[in-house]
């Protein structure tokens, strides 16, 4: 279970890690051009009306007799989209998926950065509003334990123009998913880049995903929408499976490095805190 | 060609329901698989060798026929043999002589009425045999038929006779089988005591010796 003490003290050595290797935040760098009242000075400028009389620098107007205010950098805290898929085709790594999506909502909650929660699968259903805090922690491990499987398909490309419809502030959007998209997943790469935000993507597939074990004649049907077909698989075709899917996950790879997105795939053979870890150490949710 | 057992030929009609299992086969066992679009995409690319799969489903169901029919009809034991064609008559020795005891055991006519029951069941669908004993005349005791059952009943009729065996009148009786018109094979059952034995002509019948206990 995500809320057990036991699975909570892994995701707080992973947050002590995090605090360590990326001073505790999953975004490396989140610096921004916005000037508003934080303590870090940035810039002078000449003063308006209506400007906060507070900001005037005496010491220049006693030297210069010119109003002139001081800018300090705007502390805006980032915002952590997690899209979890929540597909039928995701039901046999849903655990594993979790818990690699409980790992990082941790990290972000407890590094005081925003952060919301949806699942995918033909459409969005939120499944966390946002919120920030440690204290948030736990509401968010018990909804991500109960989040269902839902959906009769997996369609990225609609749920990011949902996701995007209701979230328009910029963040970091981390994608966990088998991205076994049929529609595929370019489009939704591409929308979430032309509004700006910075993604990552967390491939999840298991044994199953990967490799083809049946021989003879079968029934095969499709875990999402149930449409089937009698259909006869010798080694050839098998073979044929198996080359497809490594050829879909090597097109991601490729589509991830042209947009500068980050990729980490991984199957449930792995702990999950070793690819959270490995994933920090490589410098965060960076490409 | 004929066969030694032709009703095991209706074993054909099995044939019906075994295409029908054939074509009604088992459901195969459903698998669920979360890449399904790739798989179509496998299977639309096949879909020229299909032609091929489907001969081969008929081919491999050519074969299974096949083999059932040559199990039916090894089961039926064709024959070739010409003998087996030609109708049969067989000639029972009764006469008094056939008391006496054969060298095998047993009384001669006895052993004779055996080995007549033995011809009896060897009979094919096919052929048809006659009985006919004979003493001082030649008497039917049942005339041609293809079943063996009717022969058998007619050979437990059989008595033994007090009279001694006139060959002439068996000669007789056998110069006349040419005009039954028939390509018939005659066996003669005795046990060789008669006068004229000695220069039996096997063109006449074909002799099968009861042995006598020397005396």
């Amino acid at each position: 279970m995500l809320t057990d003490p036991a699975f909570i003290s892994r995701l707080e050595s992973l947050y002590l890690l995090a605090r360590k290797v990326l001073g505790g935040s999953l975004q490396a760098d989140r610096q921004t051009n916005k000037k508003g009242t934080g303590i870090t000075f940035a810039d002078y400028a000449e003063y308006q009306l209506g400007d906060d009389y507070r900001s005037i620098d005496w010491r220049i107007y006693a030297k210069f007799e010119s109003l002139i205010i001081k800018l300090f950098e705007l502390d805006e805290d980032a915002t952590i989209y997690l899209l979890v898929d929540c597909s039928k085709s995701m039901e046999q790594k849903y655990r594993y998926a979790k818990e690699l999506a409980a790992a990082l909502g941790y990290i972000a909650l407890n590094s005081l950065d925003r952060l919301c929660v949806l699942g995918m699968a033909d459409q969005l259903h939120p499944l966390l509003d946002p919120c920030r805090g440690r204290g948030k922690a736990l509401e968010f491990l018990r909804a991500l334990e109960e989040a269902p499987t839902f959906g009769s398909d997996t369609d990225f490309t609609t749920c990011m123009r949902e996701f995007q419809a209701r979230r328009k502030r910029k963040g970091l959007v981390i994608v966990v998913s088998d991205f076994l998209f049929p529609s595929g997943f370019d489009e939704g790469l591409n929308f979430l880049q032309w509004h700006r935000h910075e993604v990552f993507c967390l491939q999840v597939q298991d044994e199953t995903d990967q490799r083809c074990d049946w021989k003879g004649d079968i029934d095969l049907t499709c875990i999402e929408s149930t449409t089937h077909q009698r259909v006869t698989i010798s080694p050839a075709e098998a073979k044929a499976y198996e080359a497809a899917v490594a050829s879909w996950n090597e097109d991601l790879k490729a589509a991830c490095a042209r947009r500068g997105i980050g990729l980490a795939a991984t199957t449930p053979a792995v702990a999950f805190d070793a690819v959270i870890q490995e994933i920090l150490r490589r410098g965060g949710l960076v490409a | 060609m004929t066969f030694l057992s032709p009703a095991l030929l209706w074993t054909l009609l099995a044939l019906i329901p075994l295409v029908a299992v054939y074509f009604l086969k088992v459901r195969p066992r459903r698998q669920y698989t979360t890449a399904y679009f790739l798989w179509e995409k496998i299977f639309n690319e096949k879909k020229a060798t299909s032609l091929l799969s489907k001969l081969r489903d008929l081919f491999s169901l050519l074969l299974l026929l096949l083999a059932f029919v040559l199990l039916a009809f090894a089961l039926a034991r064709p024959t070739l043999d010409e003998d087996s064609r030609k109708d049969l008559l067989i000639i029972v020795d009764r006469s008094a002589s056939m008391g006496g005891a054969a060298l095998e055991g047993g009384q001669r006519l006895d052993v004779a009425l055996d080995r007549a029951r033995d011809i009896a069941r060897a009979l094919n669908g096919n052929q048809r045999a006659a009985l006919v004993t004979v003493d001082r005349e030649v008497s039917f005791v049942s005339n041609f038929t293809e079943s063996p059952r009717a022969l058998l009943e007619a050979i437990d009729q059989i008595e033994p006779s007090e009279l001694p065996l006139r060959s002439e009148a068996l000669r007789d009786f056998l110069d006349g089988r040419d005009s039954w018109g028939e390509d018939l094979r005659i066996i003669f059952l005795t046990d060789g005591q008669f006068a004229g034995a000695d220069g039996w002509e096997t063109e006449l019948a074909e002799l099968l010796l009861i042995e006598p206990v020397p005396e």
